[in-house]
């Protein structure tokens, strides 16, 4: 069984120099993903007449098996769905749009400390959802998640998922996302990282001709924590759009490691992909590293990256302490203020507790 | 929807191709042995260390593998490559005595020329051997040293031997090993301190043996406060069996000193060229880089700068040409090991007729190197779509008091950019002329005004309808 896991997580699609280690994410020793039973419920109340919500059985057979290799490895996406512990089968039929967000929670507790979900969505034509799925570890018992999500999106569909990771400093957080984009769907990741030990998460899409794709993310590095996120963008079809934006904040010991891929392949002419990823700085004991590929075989197309890191800007800071503030709170505000797009983003209930917890996490001083 | 496609001529070769009878008055054996590593320094009459030297270098070649990143290098058979051509002729330091046609071969290439009207001082190098060097009388007086590699060895060995692939050790990868174990010819210059060039140095590298490697070493020490340009430039004509050039490039850059480094590299479309160039700066001196890559198979070359010194500086400005069949795997690295190094890369690629143009870059800002500065800036065109362009740049980040940014573009001409020309009453087509000649500006501008003109002429266009 192939639940301890060692090396070649998150490999680049272009590897480059050894020396530098960045081409792949490496466990110095191997960590062994438990398998066990997940018995608390996850699953949203009152499901909508236009879909079909099931929990995910294990072994689930795919009616579409994925060619394009995706995912933290292989290996972690057959274990999500060989032996997984939770998840969901969703089916949202034509032209059903939800007003409301289905809200998925996964809540560990010592009993229940792993989490194995399989998550299949299949966006029928013209149909619109909004998915939001919170993992969620208080206390100090460590947490295990492994996630697999795949999202089908028709001709059409507009699907918006929304991932909240709220693991202690403990735990083990590795999550992979498929995104099938078919013509004129839109496809939007949402994605906030603010726990783990370990926080290592995929995403791939392929996109078809008029289709969108977009990831905003976030994440606040505190603690020893290491980051290694990595998203790549395959234009297929013409006309296709995708965006990718990615803010954070590391301090303390913190580690990030950014990957992304905006991938155009014959065919895809007249797209275009941006990709933005900004991080600032605020202890001299961070690590921060960034990977931004841009690879083409079309001419007609427009590819963009921009990557910045830094301190935080001293003329804002400045400018903040003529009214009044400290130097720590006026860096508080700079950085929150820079997360604040995606946090109104978010359900209304989250929000505040979000808040808190960054709030908590900038003030901590973990020495 | 077909839309009418402006045409870039394919790079005139004409002038380059133009190949010898392959002549040699020494040759090695096809391969690599320790025999023949011997045979090599037996005819150079070398000091033992560098004997030894090569043949450790040998050993360490063994026992490193091929990169498994960046273009394939299968195809590339180092059995069947001759290491080693010693020309009909020897060193020369007037022009008059070397033989007509090697002679010819570089007066075609302007490099007497161009000696004659704008250069301090010119190496020339064909096949394994520096066939003429020379430096102006005035230049020499000021303690300049500019001299081809093997009479540096013995004129000023403890130098060589004192900084010889110590930047570039064997140990660094395969074909730094290789390098050590094979090379011949190249340059050493020595800037005494204070002394500021003021008109460029030359080195000339022409392969013409089919099926051979060229190994040339050059070494440059810019000693605190002094200024030197450096022009480098290589071609070969074309054969159908592969040669290889795997050159080394050692720059040390003194306190408050000042090293230009040009290179034009127009090899045939038959070479591998897998080269290794590195400078060390000290405190508040500056490495500037110009480099156009045009020839070659397969091309893999990413200039290392290392900023050991406070407020050492930078700067990179790139052209790349990849025409079909060609894989051309450059960019730059910069490591900012210091506190207020600051470093800029600039870059432009250009990919048709199924050419691969792939920008590899790194930043490294370790974690004492507070207050560093970086800018980089790569931007991609490609005018068909049999072409590819890839950016791979890595950048990694030790410590928070750092000012990083990074932008790529890729894709076609903006149709904004064409559009304001327009308005200014410029017709289309010499507005797309314009920007394409626009684009690899910033690198013709950096060179003196006799390579621009070549670099222009290596970039044609035949402009009609649009590009992208």
């Amino acid at each position: 069984m192939a639940n301890k896991i060692t090396q070649g997580l998150n490999v680049l699609p272009r590897i480059s120099y050894r020396w530098l280690k960045v081409n792949e994410l490496n466990f110095e020793e191997a960590v062994a993903m438990p398998l066990k039973p997940y018995n608390l419920d996850f699953l949203p109340p009152n499901v909508d007449p236009g879909l079909t919500l099931r929990k995910m059985e294990p072994g689930f057979g795919d009616q579409n098996p994925i060619s394009t290799p995706f995912g933290v490895s292989r290996e972690l996406v057959e274990l999500g769905e060989t032996n997984c512990n939770g998840g969901f089968n969703l089916l949202i039929r034509e032209g059903t749009k939800l007003a409301e967000p289905l809200y998925f929670k996964y809540l560990f507790n010592e009993e229940n400390d792993t989490v194995i979900d399989h998550n299949i969505i299949r966006a029928e034509k013209d149909s619109a959802v909004t998915i939001v799925v919170e993992y969620r570890a208080d206390g100090d018992q460590p947490a295990y998640h492994n996630g697999v999500t795949k999202i089908f999106a028709d001709q059409g569909a507009q699907v918006t998922l929304i991932k909240i990771q709220r693991l202690n400093d403990q735990s083990l957080h590795l999550d992979s996302h498929y995104i099938d984009a078919n013509p004129y769907s839109n496809v939007r990741y949402l994605q906030v990282e603010l726990g783990s030990n370990f926080a290592i998460t995929n995403y791939l899409a392929n996109l078809k001709e008029n289709a969108t794709a977009t990831v905003d993310g976030m994440y606040l590095g505190d603690g020893e924590r290491t980051l290694d996120l990595s998203y790549q963008m395959i234009h297929r079809g013409y006309r296709s759009t995708s965006d990718i934006l990615v803010k954070g904040a590391l301090k303390d010991r913190s580690r990030k490691i950014f990957r992304g891929t905006l991938d155009f392949r014959r065919g895809a002419h007249l797209s275009t992909g941006n990709e933005e990823e900004s991080v600032l700085l605020l202890d001299p004991t961070v690590k921060s590293d960034a990977v931004p590929l841009l690879l083409s075989e079309e001419d007609d197309i427009q590819g963009g990256h921009a990557a910045s890191a830094g301190k935080v800007d001293p003329d804002q800071l400045f400018y903040l302490m003529t009214r009044g503030l400290s130097e720590q709170e006026a860096t508080q505000t700079v950085v929150k203020a820079s997360f604040q797009p995606i946090i109104d983003e978010l359900p209304s209930e989250l929000r505040r507790n979000i808040q808190d917890d960054i709030k908590r996490r900038l003030v901590a001083e973990n020495v | 929807m077909t839309r009418k496609k402006t045409y870039v001529a394919d790079i005139e070769r004409e002038l380059y191709d133009q190949r010898n009878p392959f002549t040699y008055s020494h040759k090695t054996d096809k391969g690599l042995t320790p025999e023949i590593i011997r045979e090599i320094s037996a005819q150079k009459n070398e000091p033992e260390w560098m004997l030894e030297f090569r043949l450790r270098s040998l050993e360490t070649y063994y026992q490193l593998d091929l990169p498994p990143w960046g273009p394939n290098l299968i195809e590339l058979d180092i059995d069947n490559i001759v290491t080693y051509v010693k020309p009909i002729v020897d060193r020369q330091y007037s022009w008059e005595d070397i033989p007509d046609d090697i002679k010819q071969t570089f007066d075609l290439l302007g490099i007497p020329k161009a000696e004659h009207e704008f250069l301090a001082g010119v190496g020339a190098q064909y096949d394994s051997e520096v066939v003429y060097h020379s430096i102006q009388e005035s230049v020499a007086k000021e303690g300049v040293v500019y001299l081809d590699m093997e009479t540096a060895v013995h004129e000023y060995e403890d130098l060589i031997k004192e900084y010889f692939m110590s930047l570039v050790t064997p140990r660094d990868h395969k074909f730094a090993a290789l390098h050590g174990a094979v090379w011949s010819g190249g340059s050493f210059v020595y800037i005494p301190a204070g002394v500021k060039v003021e008109i460029p140095l030359q080195s000339y590298f022409r392969s013409n043996a089919p099926g051979a490697g060229q190994f040339e070493h050059t070494l440059i020490i810019v000693e605190p406060g002094s200024y030197l340009h450096f022009i480098e430039g290589c071609s070969a004509p074309r054969y159908s069996v592969n040669n290889l050039h795997a050159g080394c490039v050692e720059l040390f850059v003194r306190e408050g000193s000042t090293l230009r480094y040009s290179t034009i590299e127009n090899w045939s479309r038959n070479m591998f060229n897998l080269n290794t160039k590195r400078a060390l700066v000290e405190r508040d001196g500056a490495i500037e880089w110009v480099s156009g890559s045009f020839g070659s198979k397969v091309s893999m070359l990413y200039p290392m700068s290392i900023l050991q010194g406070e407020r050492a500086r930078a700067e990179f400005t790139g052209v790349t040409f990849a025409g079909g069949g060609q894989i051309l795997d450059t960019g730059a690295k910069v490591v900012h090991a210091a506190p207020h190094t600051t470093s800029t890369i600039n870059t432009k690629s250009i990919s048709k007729g199924g050419g691969t143009a792939i920008y590899r870059g790194l930043i490294k800002v370790t974690k004492n190197a507070y207050h560093s500065k970086s800018t980089v800036s790569c931007e991609s065109l490609i005018l068909d779509n049999e072409s590819i362009s890839d950016t791979i740049p890595v950048m990694q980040i030790d410590t928070d008091q750092v000012d990083l940014g990074h932008e790529a573009k890729i894709g076609r001409i903006s149709d904004e950019a064409i559009f304001y020309l327009m308005t200014r009453g410029i017709d289309e087509e010499e507005a797309r002329a314009m920007i394409v000649r626009g684009f690899v500006e910033p690198i013709s501008k950096e060179l003196p005004l006799e390579y621009a003109v070549e670099m222009n002429n290596l970039v044609k266009l035949e402009l009609e309808g649009t590009i992208g």
